[in-house]
């Protein structure tokens, strides 16, 4: 049985890279077909356009940070069990809350920087989390679908946002709808100067480890898994699934805050936000290609941080608009996301290996 | 020499985790003959007949009806090239009549208007026909197990099926409805219909059928006739060595009422009283036992002592401590281990580790915890010992659940629920759908932890004969209530226990002696 085990590991692995590959190279053909650019601008722009200087890369970087933190709270909302989407609400409306804070309370007069960070992170994140609990109480107490309730409420929370920024904090000095600048103290630096790599990464890493902790070492990380895994057997053992669904979607919210605090202080120098980031949703995307596991969070969030830097580099050096590659993600999901993809060549080649099991049994026995 | 009705060459079933279900199998069934399929549990007879059926499909070999290659793509096209099933789970709907369920999916009437009164006709015509007398306006969910046993076959006749598969029909039934049922399939027999008998049970098998193929790990161990079945080469040829029975009775001492169950009564959603004013007891050092025909409330007591199930009136004591308003945590922090009828859904998450499976219940335990942490050193400690006292064939304790064979994954639930400091195990159908070995294996268990260690066992069991062997104590049930006790179990047989389960006997409350 161990090397059923092996192999199905091997075709999980096979799964992931080879969907990537066909949604890559469907991507780049339907590219190269439907648009005057030639393969070799393609390849270069879109394939290696990210790493060609540190201004892309930087963008990539700014992406992958709240990726990162925004997965590993999907890892728990959606290893519960639960499709809470209302993380991409929360990136809009979190960092609004902590904005009234910074412009209309003398909190952050000359307090230090690494101060005023903590406490634009606490806001964020205890906002989150609140929200986050709204849809999730809604779902354990009054059976009304979580998943509905949370997109509603997106919407509703984007336009609260911008009521707010209209009401308590807009820079009426500029022309488009935005904050004043933010003051040294309540934003993250850069890291290499002119690029988006903002120290909001050291958070996504604490967060990363805390979460991988949590999710395998902590009891309620286990106890997350198994309401997941069989909600009746979770109860038969006795534990409050209740109680731990709200826990798994309250630490999701916490998780959605912290994204949306390093993305609107960090790669931003005003509160700027008028439509929904979807980073709540990229969030879902790279919870799924990590498979829930928190551990792969990095790699998946920067294989799609990756990919969404690609698309505006190809869009900015071309005429292909950004919503074409916008479709290959769509492919990446499907092949991911699809339990049965290559399950029959599995199903072949363990039958093969066990009938190689028997023969040698047979020859052991006849030596025997 | 008789027509050669069906033939199986050469099958062979791989499951996607690895496990060999079928190799290499053969066999044929005549016309007029009735074949049993023995086999321990897990030795492939249900997979083979999933096959037969189209439910499953198999990497090698050739199916043959009246001479002609066959390729079953699902049930349907089963039922259409002349083969059908009566599963050991019935597949009816409960809130139709029985000719709706016989007729369903071959509906009579004009387009989309279903003629009630032909669907009638057609039950009664069919019922006369072969014999199987039903009620046609009955509803499903209201009348008997061989009833509806009696509706499944008639569901698959009138469809004109010659070959019919039976997967353990006498399971359910009582053995006077077992009685019964030969009857109509010697009936069936002697019309040229060939059925294919699927049991564990070798006196039943002796009585009725013609021939037997046995299988054994998914392999034909043998091949015979009627006239060569004798108990000893049958159970021979299923285990590979004759069957030795593993418990030694010795007389138990038992100790106080532990598990008090008082009035205790519940009514399901549609109203209908499950359980009705039951009172017994359960005391330390003793095993007790319930059988009865599956669904007289065996399962509902077992929940709500458990906890899964709110009761609608009564009390149930564990311990000293009345569990009304208690959550399952605290029912099982009382002292409460338990064994579900249903393994895969309540049992284990299949999908996570045996680890984290064992762990389930100790999550909130001081001995496996370290603040929010849990403490890997102890618990790994503890599923190491686990894996090595319960003989867990696993490659690491990492595997997930689901790569076990069904005895292993029984293995763990009973290594958890053993373990956990509980002294009242609740044991309902523990051995059900696995192999001889695990079974003597939970069964030797269960035997030590009431003698050496004073639990009380409460084993839920429709095997009359594990029942017998096992229990200190035996109570019947019918109808929700207690039909009757039996103190020396020695003194009882099957056929004593099928006529209170049955109803055709009753014991008076002076007969049936102190409940406790």
């Amino acid at each position: 049985m161990k090397k059923v085990q092996r192999v199905e590991a091997i075709f999980e692995l096979l799964r992931v890279v080879l969907g990537l590959l066909v949604a890559y190279c469907i991507t780049l053909v339907l590219i190269v077909i439907t648009s005057d650019v030639s393969a070799g601008e393609v390849i270069q722009n879109f394939v290696l356009g990210p790493f060609t200087t540190p201004r892309r890369f930087g963008q990539l970087m700014g992406k992958f940070i709240p990726y990162v933190l925004g997965g590993c709270g999907m890892c728990f909302i959606y290893g519960c069990g639960r499709f809470n989407l209302i993380g991409e609400g929360i990136v809009n409306f979190a960092p609004a809350v902590a904005c009234i804070v910074l412009f209309n309370t003398p909190i952050f007069d000359g307090i230090p920087w690494i101060l005023g960070v903590a406490i634009l992170l606490i806001i964020c994140c205890a906002v989150g989390g609140a929200l986050a609990m709204v849809p999730a109480i809604g779902r354990e107490k009054l059976k009304v679908s979580e998943m509905v309730t949370s997109i509603i409420m997106n919407y509703m929370l984007l336009y609260l946002s911008l009521w707010l920024l209209k009401m308590f904090f807009t820079d009426r000095g500029q022309a488009f709808l935005c904050s004043p600048m933010y003051p040294d103290n309540g934003k993250f630096f850069q890291l290499i100067s002119g690029t988006n790599l903002h120290a909001g990464i050291f958070i996504s890493i604490i967060g990363w480890v805390i979460a991988c902790l949590m999710y395998d070492r902590m009891r309620i990380g286990t106890k997350i898994r198994i309401c997941g895994s069989n909600g009746m057997f979770a109860k038969y053992s006795g534990l409050n699934t209740t109680k731990v669904i709200l826990i798994a979607q309250l630490i999701g919210g916490l998780y959605a805050g912290a994204a949306a605090c390093v993305d609107a202080f960090g790669m931003y120098t005003r509160y700027q936000y008028s439509t929904l980031t979807n980073i709540g949703m990229d969030a879902l995307i790279v919870a799924v290609i990590a498979r829930k596991k928190p551990i792969y969070i990095p790699l998946a969030a920067f294989v799609l941080a990756y990919v969404r830097t690609s698309a505006v580099v190809l869009n900015l050096s071309s005429n292909i608009p950004i919503e074409f590659v916008n479709m290959m993600q769509a492919v990446l999901i499907l092949f991911i996301a699809a339990q049965n993809f290559l399950k029959k060549s599995k199903d072949k080649v363990i039958y093969k290996m066990s009938m190689e099991n028997e023969k040698q049994e047979k020859k052991g026995e006849v030596v025997a | 020499m008789a027509k050669e009705l069906l033939k199986m060459e050469g099958i062979t079933k791989i499951y996607s985790n690895g496990f060999m279900a079928n190799k290499d199998i053969s066999f044929t069934v005549n016309e007029g003959e009735i074949h049993a399929l023995i086999g321990e549990n897990g030795a492939g007879k249900t997979t083979l007949m999933k096959i037969l059926f189209g439910l499953e499909d198999c990497q090698q070999g050739k199916i043959f009806i009246e001479g002609k290659e066959c390729h079953m793509e699902n049930p349907l096209d089963a039922i259409a090239k002349g083969v059908g099933m009566v599963h050991q789970h019935f597949m009816l709907v409960p809130n139709l009549t029985v000719a709706e369920n016989v007729v369903l999916g071959i509906e009579p009437g004009p387009g989309q208007i279903f003629d009630k009164k032909t669907a009638i006709k057609m039950t009664e015509e069919a019922s006369e026909k072969f014999q199987l007398k039903v009620d046609p306006n009955a509803l499903v969910r209201d009348i008997s197990v061989g009833l509806k046993q009696k509706v499944e076959l008639l569901k698959a006749l009138i469809r004109g099926v010659k070959v019919l598969i039976l997967d353990e029909p006498t399971a359910v039934l009582t053995p006077q409805e077992v009685r019964e049922l030969f009857v109509q399939l010697k009936n069936l027999k002697e019309n040229g219909y060939g059925i294919i008998f699927i049991s564990h049970k070798l006196d039943e098998v002796m009585e009725l059928c013609d021939s037997a193929t046995v299988l054994r790990h998914g392999r034909v161990s043998g091949f015979i006739k009627r006239e060569d079945m004798d108990e000893k080469t049958l159970s021979r040829l299923i285990v590979g060595r004759d069957i030795v029975n593993s418990i030694e009775k010795d007389d138990a001492s038992t100790g106080e009422t532990i598990l008090k169950i008082r009035n205790v009564s519940y009514v399901d959603d549609i109203g209908k009283k499950i359980v009705n004013d039951v009172s017994f007891g359960v005391r330390a050092g003793e095993i007790v036992g319930i059988a009865g025909v599956e669904g007289n409330g065996q399962n509902e007591i077992s929940e709500m002592i458990t906890g899964l199930l709110p009761m609608t009136e009564g009390s149930i004591v564990i311990n000293g401590t009345e569990i009304k308003g208690l959550n399952i945590n605290q029912i099982r922090k009382l002292g409460i281990a338990h064994i579900s009828e249903d393994r895969m859904t309540y049992g284990c998450a299949q999908d996570m580790s045996i680890y984290d499976n064992l762990a389930s219940i100790y999550l909130d335990n001081p001995k496996f915890i370290k603040g929010a942490f849990i403490d890997q050193k102890a618990l790994s400690k503890y599923v190491k010992d686990c894996i090595e006292e319960f003989e867990i064939a696993c490659d690491s304790e990492k595997s997930p659940v689901r790569m076990l064979s069904g005895g292993n994954i029984q293995k763990v639930i009973v290594a958890r629920e053993f373990t956990s400091g509980a002294n009242i195990i609740i044991a309902n159908q523990p051995t059900r759908g696995i192999d001889v070995g695990t079974a003597s294996l939970i069964h030797k268990l269960l035997h030590k932890y009431t003698r050496e260690k004073g639990f009380g066992v409460l084993l839920i069991s429709s095997d009359l004969n594990e029942v017998m062997n096992l229990s200190d104590r035996l109570l019947i049930m019918r109808n929700g209530k207690i039909a009757a006790q039996f103190t020396d179990t020695s003194k009882v047989n099957d056929e004593m226990m099928g006529e209170y389960m049955l109803g055709i006997k009753k014991m008076t409350e002076e007969e049936r002696g102190e409940l406790y």
